[in-house]
């Protein structure tokens, strides 16, 4: 047998065969119920990876921006920086990538003048080691009572001082620069004291790093009746060097 | 062959795979047969073939490349289902100490000498020689389906067909 002859058999076995079996039909429905299924399950996943993705981005710059960029003295863990780009209450340049203040990194303290029913004044921000970050924006306040319940308030939003005294926009408002030598403020207020007790204290969350700091409240106002909400007013961040009354 | 083109259209993925069946269905049905010589589980193939693309349709961007797909889609889930029936028949061997037959007792095709020898040859060999021989694919091609290089799909032609040949004379 030839060569040719062997592929022409192969060829025609094969035409045979294949020919031999009768239309497909129309697509089995429970394939088309697998397919489905499949696709489903392909853009479940694909769905549920990126929402995992998003929630680890998100977890992971939070994580960041509580993590130590450089080791701080006496184990500090200050955050890393977020390209924040801001000059000095004074105006001097500072660096271009300035991080975000910790929690970790910040001491406040509460300096209040009172009134009858109400306290003003500012809640002041200083750095409690050798550092220099930023502080933006405002702050979310709330009050926390010794045994770590969270007294219920109303909070309102202030202008800063610098507006209510009609000065000029501090240099690189609203981003502040928190260093050994220039604290930072918010202009608080704080009316109606009524059975909040002794030893609470105010908890100032920062926006970008999420952390609090924890400020004593001091003296307590008095109570306006009881009935009538516990008041705050709160300010954005701004400098504090000159800027308070 | 296993072209035809294929319209893209704004359909229910369900409906665009209907339609796809319908067109390719009854040629990739014929390349599993002539693979596992087995009509039911040439069906079945084909069906595990469709569904896997299923998923690949809407990000398809050259519609005239699905019977390419298709077709080294189903080469390769006939290669698995052998590389499974390898497996499994080594485990039975172990158990019953007897060897189970190459094809389907029951196969038509086992009539036909030559019918037999290609479903006896390796799966890469009968591949090629079907691909080559019914698919009138290029060795390139081939090469391109099996995931191996022209050299290795001229030498598993070549070797395939020498058994068959062996076979044909009387070996």
């Amino acid at each position: 047998m030839s060569e040719m002859q062997d592929l022409d058999e192969l060829r025609e076995l094969l035409q045979g065969k294949a020919e031999s079996l009768p239309p497909a039909g129309p697509a089995p429905r429970p394939m088309l119920r697998r397919a489905r299924r499949r696709v489903a399950a392909t853009v479940t996943t694909g769905l549920l990876v990126l929402a995992a993705a998003a929630f680890g981005s998100y977890a992971g710059i939070t994580a960041l921006a509580d993590r130590p960029l450089r080791q701080g003295p006496a184990g500090r863990s200050p955050t890393p920086s977020v390209g924040v780009s801001a000059p000095s209450p004074s105006g001097s340049p500072v660096p271009p990538l300035l991080r975000v203040c910790a929690a970790d990194d910040l001491t406040g303290q509460a300096e209040l003048n009172g009134a009858a029913g109400s306290q003003v004044g500012s809640l002041r921000f200083l750095v409690s080691w050798d550092t220099q970050c930023s502080l933006t924006g405002r702050p979310t306040v709330s009050l926390v009572a010794p045994d770590g319940s969270t007294i219920s308030i109303q909070t309102t939003d202030a202008d800063p001082w610098w507006k209510m005294n009609a000065q000029p926009e501090p240099a690189g408002w609203p981003t502040t620069v928190v260093s050994k030598s220039a604290s930072s403020v918010i202009r608080f207020r704080w009316s109606n004291g009524c059975g909040v007790p002794q030893g609470s204290h105010w908890s100032v969350q920062l926006r970008i790093s999420g952390s609090s700091v924890a400020i004593p409240v001091g003296d307590i106002p008095g109570c306006n009746g009881p009935g009538s909400p516990i008041t705050i007013e709160v300010g954005p961040f701004e400098p504090g060097s000159d800027a308070t009354p | 062959m296993l072209s035809t083109t294929v319209e893209v259209r704004e359909e229910e993925e369900g409906g665009r795979l209907g339609t796809l069946y319908r067109r390719h269905a009854d040629r990739a049905i014929r390349l599993a047969y002539l693979l596992t010589g087995d009509r039911g589980l040439a069906e079945d193939l084909v069906q595990d073939a469709f569904v896997k693309l299923a998923r690949r349709l809407a990000h398809l961007r050259d519609p005239d490349a699905f019977d390419a797909y298709l077709r080294r889609t189903v080469v390769n889930l006939a290669n698995s289902h052998f590389r499974r029936k390898r497996l499994e028949r080594a485990y039975v061997e172990r158990l019953k100490q007897a060897p189970s037959p190459e094809v389907e007792a029951d196969d038509p095709g086992m009539r036909d000498d030559l019918w037999r020898r290609l479903q006896a040859l390796p799966e890469r060999q009968r591949a090629a020689l079907i691909l080559r021989f019914y698919e009138d694919l290029s060795e390139q091609r081939i090469a391109d389906v099996l995931g191996c290089r022209p050299g290795t799909v001229k030498s598993l032609l070549s070797r395939g067909l020498e058994r068959l040949r062996g076979g044909m004379r009387g070996e």
